[in-house]
């Protein structure tokens, strides 16, 4: 059988499947829509989706709601993605996008900036400037832990040796935020939690078209990758006996991850447990370990799962919208201690 | 777990009795003397009660929240003895430690700036004399909250420590002052719901340099001067007005009993939040307080964004506000010092029918003198 009779064959099997995972993140997307605090009818939304309305409801949903959810899905498909793509390094079923210590790399880099440097520069010269700095100092921090890893990846052969070494990192990276925290004044103190808590409402304009850049190539990137991560399924041994050029290819897919995780940590902040919970859902929903099945439903399931988020945060109204870092940490532990009784362990899913 | 309370339970009911006392309003006190309470007029958060040459000041709400403790101090001028066994504060005091800009602006009001000996947060400090004397090294950074230097604090032996209350964590740093033999006084003038309020806390800050009489007469000149300037409830054309800035896509407001709500009201402004019942700072997403305050007249108290591009650096949909498309952006933060101390937060606490002023000439210009400039804002640009 040809490569393509295959992928038709798998592809063609579970067209119900397929049209509801694609259905879902469409769902979850009209059903924000209406989460707000200002409350508009069917009739005003619909009239606003199809390009007929006017006034306080076209303002809202275009400008605050619109780019909310494309932020949504497209920080919660890169994150799936990431994620995914480290669970199969790895070959560890907890892996997420964090596990190289990015996001911990990320929040040094914010904190720096907010709690840091407090004292050498006006607090009003560096909130002058709104969110940018920030997400700069993210990016910056990402950037120089990647680069450690990656480093260190050309150095060492074990890929567990590295899993436990990014995890090092990262705690070494949380105690010097720590420290920072700890030396540092209540206002300032409060700008740095409320980045680790996360944001989906503030990216927009320029912003969001980065992050849209950003996120559409690392995961074009893993999509040119399905056949290497397939192979490294199999383990890294089989991976090399197929003749695959492990480092290069193992720095790649590092090179993906850091473009997703880190591109949406620095303007969403640290979102938690998409990353971990996405890539097994959909492994569950589509029966298969196979990369070329599980990555598009990933896109998918990872997208609605943070869409639902974003839903639920605003559900309290009266103006009132939760931190998405907690909600997403609230969706996503009871959905993976469902996986695990549900399977009895989460390895069997890879 | 019972063993722990009754090892706990007395250690807690001594501290209870030595550092903060409970205080009925009962007239006796165990020891015998006759007490007499010095009303307020305005401050809802401490007392100050009399008895033949003694003071007791109590801080009825020392921090946000329910979790609420009852702080009483005595002051006795001379050697008067000791009412029951709480700790005795000999007044005048010489040399104090204040953790809050606003306790600079009072002192500098009772003419006692010069007993400071050290102050938490000298960055942020406006009064150029404090300044003066913080750079030539005669006043100390103290540190703050978790990281105070209570090694410096020993050395600098203050007759007192002025803290401002955050919450229940502060009793830990009452309690660690208390055993190191240095007095903690835990102040709460922010708590306050009006300006006049806010700034009646000079009279406790009075009390302990035997000045109370003295603030008692600035409060009564400054009331007049701010009651004078109060524009009437009943006036009908108030403007709306929109205050803050969002964080993220957080919007912290002042709640409709804040003093803020309580100084636009008086400058004859309508608070776009006033139906909010509480003091607080409410967390509000920007979407609701665009659906509210996106056609407000007026924006004021924009915080750290000090031009119009910087507001939009925050957001850009803050563009859509009709106060930014109108430019009618009033920031408090026209007295700013080099290191950013702001003196809309410090003398501003002891001058609110300045504020008051300002805000009628943003609200409403021809009820004020012509050529009058503004003395905490300035229109953003």
């Amino acid at each position: 059988m040809s490569g393509s009779a295959m992928r038709m064959r798998k592809w063609g099997k579970r067209p119900l499947l397929w049209g509801s995972l694609f259905l879902l993140p469409l769902l979850f997307a009209f059903a924000d829509m209406y989460a707000g605090s200002v409350r508009f009818s069917f009739r005003e939304i619909t009239e606003v989706l199809f390009g007929h309305g006017t006034g306080e409801a076209a303002m809202i949903v275009q400008r605050f709601r619109y780019p909310r959810i494309l932020t949504a899905f497209l920080a919660g498909s890169s994150l799936a993605v990431s994620g995914l793509i480290m669970q199969t390094i790895f070959r560890n079923p907890l892996a997420g996008p964090y596990v190289l210590g990015i996001s911990a790399g990320a929040s040094l880099g914010v904190a720096l900036v907010v709690l840091g440097f407090h004292g050498m520069i006006a607090y009003s010269s560096l909130s002058l400037a709104g969110n940018l700095p920030l997400a700069l100092a993210a990016i910056a921090g990402a950037t120089a832990v990647l680069l450690l890893i990656l480093m260190v990846a050309a150095r060492v052969r074990d890929i567990m040796t590295l899993l436990i070494l990014g995890i090092m990192f990262g705690s070494a990276v949380s105690a010097l935020v720590s420290v920072l925290q700890y030396f540092s004044n209540e206002t300032m103190l409060k700008i740095f939690v409320i980045w680790t808590m996360g944001s989906l409402s503030h990216v927009t304009g320029w912003q969001l078209g980065l992050l849209a850049l950003f996120t559409t190539a690392g995961t074009l990137s893993a999509f040119g990758m399905t056949k290497q991560l397939n192979a490294l399924l199999m383990g890294e041994s089989f991976a090399g006996s197929v003749g695959m050029p492990l480092r290069r290819i193992r720095t790649w897919l590092f090179l993906t991850t850091g473009i997703l995780a880190g591109s949406v940590t620095a303007f969403c902040g640290p979102i938690g447990f998409i990353g971990i919970v996405a890539p097994h859902l959909a492994r569950m929903v589509m029966g298969t370990s196979d990369i070329r099945v599980v990555l598009p439903a990933t896109v998918l399931t990872g997208s609605s799962l943070l869409l639902l988020g974003d839903l639920l945060a605003h559900l309290p109204g009266q103006g009132v919208v939760l931190p998405i870092n907690a909600v997403t940490a609230l969706l996503g532990i009871p959905l993976i201690i469902w996986m695990i009784l549900h399977r009895h362990h989460l390895s069997s899913l890879m | 777990m019972s063993s722990f309370f009754s090892r706990i339970l007395p250690f807690a009911v001594f501290l209870a009795g030595v550092t903060f006392s409970c205080s009925a309003p009962e007239k006796k006190d165990t020891s015998g003397e006759e007490w007499f309470s010095l009303e307020n007029r305005y401050a809802e958060g401490f007392r100050i009660d009399t008895a033949e040459g003694l003071w007791r000041t109590t801080v009825l709400h020392p921090w946000q929240g329910k979790d609420q403790k009852v702080f009483s101090y005595f002051l006795a001028k001379g050697r008067e003895r000791a009412a029951a066994d709480a700790p005795l504060l000999r007044i005048p005091v010489q040399r104090v430690i204040v953790t809050s800009t606003t306790h600079v602006a009072f002192l500098k009001v009772l003419g006692k700036s010069n007993t400071i000996a050290g102050i938490s947060g000298t960055d942020f400090v406006y009064d150029p004399e404090v300044r003066a004397r913080i750079a030539a090294g005669k006043i100390k950074e103290i540190g703050h909250d978790e990281s105070m230097d209570y090694e410096l604090i020993l050395h600098l032996q203050p007759d007192v420590i002025f803290l401002y209350g955050i919450g229940p964590s502060t009793l830990e740093q009452v309690t660690r002052l208390t055993r190191l033999g240095i007095p903690a006084v835990v102040v709460g003038d922010y708590l306050e719901h009006t300006p006049l309020g806010r700034a009646e806390w000079l009279r406790f800050f009075g009390a302990f340099f035997d000045e109370e009489p003295s603030a008692r007469h600035y409060l009564d000149s400054l009331a007049e001067r701010y009651e004078g300037h109060c524009l009437p409830d009943t006036l009908s054309s108030r403007p709306l007005i929109l205050t803050g800035l969002p964080w993220n896509e957080t919007w912290y407001v002042p709640g409709g009993r804040s003093l803020t709500a309580t100084l636009i009201h008086d400058a004859g402004g309508r608070y776009v939040w006033e139906d909010l019942p509480t003091a607080d700072a409410y967390p509000m997403d920007i979407e609701k307080v665009f659906h509210r305050g996106g056609h407000a007249d007026i924006w004021i108290n924009c915080g750290s964004a000090t031009s119009l591009r910087g507001i939009l650096r925050v957001d850009d949909r803050l563009a859509l506000f009709r106060p930014f498309r109108e430019k009618r952006i009033y920031n408090n933060d026209r007295r700013m010092s080099p290191g950013g101390g702001n003196d809309y937060w410090e003398g501003g606490v002891v001058h609110p029918d300045m504020l008051l002023d300002d805000l009628r000439q943003i609200f409403h210009p021809v009820t004020m003198p012509a050529g009058r400039s503004l003395v905490y804002y300035r229109q953003i640009e």
